[in-house]
């Protein structure tokens, strides 16, 4: 077990949760950016599956029965090509706003970060600051001791199953789901679901922290590549702060040849991964700005101005230009905008009703004597508007060819119909392989057509 | 554990950063692949193949073929993990100079 020195920082093996990181708590511009953006993030995470829409759960990825409802959109599991072109673009995005910004999500906008940033907060509501916390844990257990722990404990658990409840609020409507798991009437997979998923964030946020973006985070060990010299990115000016050293209040630092660090080691003492900034870019650094806010309000107390630690770029530091177009920004915007387009256009333009034609693969075709041969087909017909529609099926593609069963059906809306279909052509058209047509109309003025072509077969010559 | 700095700075064992790292990137492999595995495949059908009298949901399929594909992805990446294992480096492995 490592000891509690009391020296500037501490580690400890992290499956013991009194040998955790304690970072200090910073004030400043960027840790009330970061408070902002956990609040605003984690609401909206927290109230986005009670929102409504037409009578219906706003976003509901409803995967019992296989439909996603999106603000009055459904999507069907055919319209999958949608969501992967929504990740594709994210994961462009997040090339994009790397190259330009840094890394800005992990300090902001990563559910790892901002969990982990409101289980610190109850922590340091119940448990006190950096050192009231380390002589907590150094002291005996009294009464008080026991108290605090058991309240952050409590608050943690709750707050993670509620997490677990919200997550699977997302999949399974959230309204009945809190009924059923109040009486304790919920399924068994919707138990395992908020247990697991309340499980992970007590994990990952309480437990692990920001070990899971130093050791598992694959984003982090691909910045190097998204980065490059115009990145922004927080960093030590070398130049002004070295050498470093402490000095007297009042000294003259430049007789002493000294630059404006002064050495306190704030820097890395409100470190989450605890890193220290001043030895340049490092894979650990989530870019969370802590550092910043420190180094700011030291270089205020010891009268130099702020910016010793910043956001800057590589280039910048350089005393070089800075530039905001460049061949990687371009080629980001390039596909980012294409992506967006086609995902627009492919939404705009998608049909409500999808027609499948399935041939029948036990027989090629049936002769039925005068009337001529005979092929069937299974139609299924999915509704995936949400009102009734009235449909008329026709066929096309050989002469004379005519539809034997119903070809005039109604369907509920978002429901799907299987319908067996069987087409007859004369001997005299027959005889072959045709390509053939099937249309579907909307007989109720909605103006919906979908085509989709298939295959009859006839006999081939000379049988 | 001693209090220098570097001993402190081991916050983790290579053990289980290891194991860590193994199942967060299975994890997460498996996540997007039961996403498009189940974009096209009803769970009712492997439910139906398993047949089984307690998991005859679809929620069931989903999680079995998620737990299904994390099994899977962690024995592979663990299997590569060893696999790829190179012989350690130090005084006792350099080569004989005679």
């Amino acid at each position: 077990m490592a000891q509690k020195t009391g020296s500037e920082y501490e580690y400890g093996k992290l499956y013991r949760s009194e040998d955790k990181v304690y970072p200090r708590e910073v004030k400043g511009r960027f840790a009330t950016l970061r408070r902002i953006a956990m609040f605003v993030l984690l609401g909206a995470f927290y109230v986005a599956p009670w929102l409504t829409w037409d009578a219906r759960q706003a976003i509901l990825f409803d995967l019992p029965a296989r439909k996603f409802y999106i603000f009055g959109m459904t999507m069907w599991p055919q319209d999958f090509i949608y969501l992967a072109l929504l990740l594709i673009i994210l994961a462009v995005s997040l090339f994009f706003f790397t190259a330009i910004a840094g890394r800005l999500w992990c300090g902001f906008a990563c559910p790892q970060t901002v969990w982990t940033e409101a289980f610190t907060w109850i922590e340091l509501v119940i448990e006190g600051d950096r050192s009231k916390r380390m002589k907590l844990d150094k002291a005996p257990w009294t009464f008080d001791k026991i108290r605090k722990k058991a309240l952050k404990q409590f608050l943690w658990i709750s707050l993670a199953l509620y997490t677990g409840f919200t997550f699977v609020g997302y999949f399974s409507a959230i309204g009945p789901l809190a009924t059923d798991l109040v009486t304790l009437t919920a399924g068994p997979w919707e138990w395992f679901w908020v247990l697991f998923y309340g499980l992970a964030t007590y994990g990952n946020a309480g437990f692990m922290r920001e070990q899971v973006c130093k050791y598992m985070c694959p984003y982090a060990r691909f910045q190097g590549a998204m980065f490059d010299r115009d990145s922004l990115i927080i960093t030590y000016d070398t130049e002004r702060g070295e050498p470093r050293g402490s000095r007297r209040r009042g000294s003259d630092a430049q007789a002493q040849g000294l630059g404006d660090c002064v050495d306190c080691t704030m820097c890395v003492q409100v470190c989450p991964t605890g890193i220290d900034i001043r030895d340049g870019l490092q894979y650990e650094c989530i870019a969370c700005a802590a550092c910043i806010d420190a180094c700011d309000s030291i270089m205020d107390k010891v009268g130099s101005p702020r910016g010793l630690i910043r956001y800057s770029t590589e280039r910048a530091l350089e005393h070089k230009k800075y530039r905001l177009i460049r061949p990687r920004t371009i080629v980001y915007t390039g596909i980012l905008t294409i992506l967006l387009a086609s995902l627009v256009t492919t939404i705009a333009m998608r049909k409500p009703v999808i027609l499948d034609i399935i041939r029948d693969r036990n027989t090629l075709y049936r002769d039925v004597g005068r009337q001529g041969i005979e092929n069937s087909y299974t139609v299924r017909v999915i509704n995936k508007h949400n009102e009734d529609h009235d449909y008329e099926l026709t066929v096309s593609g050989i002469d004379e060819m005519s539809i034997r069963t119903e070809t005039a059906f109604s369907l509920a809306g978002e429901s799907v119909l299987t319908l067996p279909v069987s087409i007859i052509v004369p001997h005299e058209y027959a005889g072959g392989g045709h390509v053939i047509e099937f249309r579907l109309d909307s007989t109720d003025g909605s103006g919906i057509t979908v085509t989709e072509e298939s295959r009859f077969r006839g006999p081939t010559e000379g049988y | 554990m001693g209090d220098n700095e570097e001993d402190l700075r081991q916050d983790w064992s290579r053990e289980t950063q290891k194991l860590a790292v193994l199942s967060w990137i299975s994890f997460l492999t498996a996540s997007a692949f039961t996403m498009l595995f189940f974009a096209f495949i009803d769970p009712l059908t492997i439910v139906d193949a398993v047949n089984v009298e307690f998991i005859e949901s679809r929620n069931a399929g989903y999680a079995i073929g998620f737990f299904f594909l994390w099994a899977n992805c962690w024995i592979a990446s663990w299997l590569s993990m060893r696999l790829c294992r190179r012989k350690r480096t130090g005084p006792t492995s350099l080569p004989r100079t005679k």
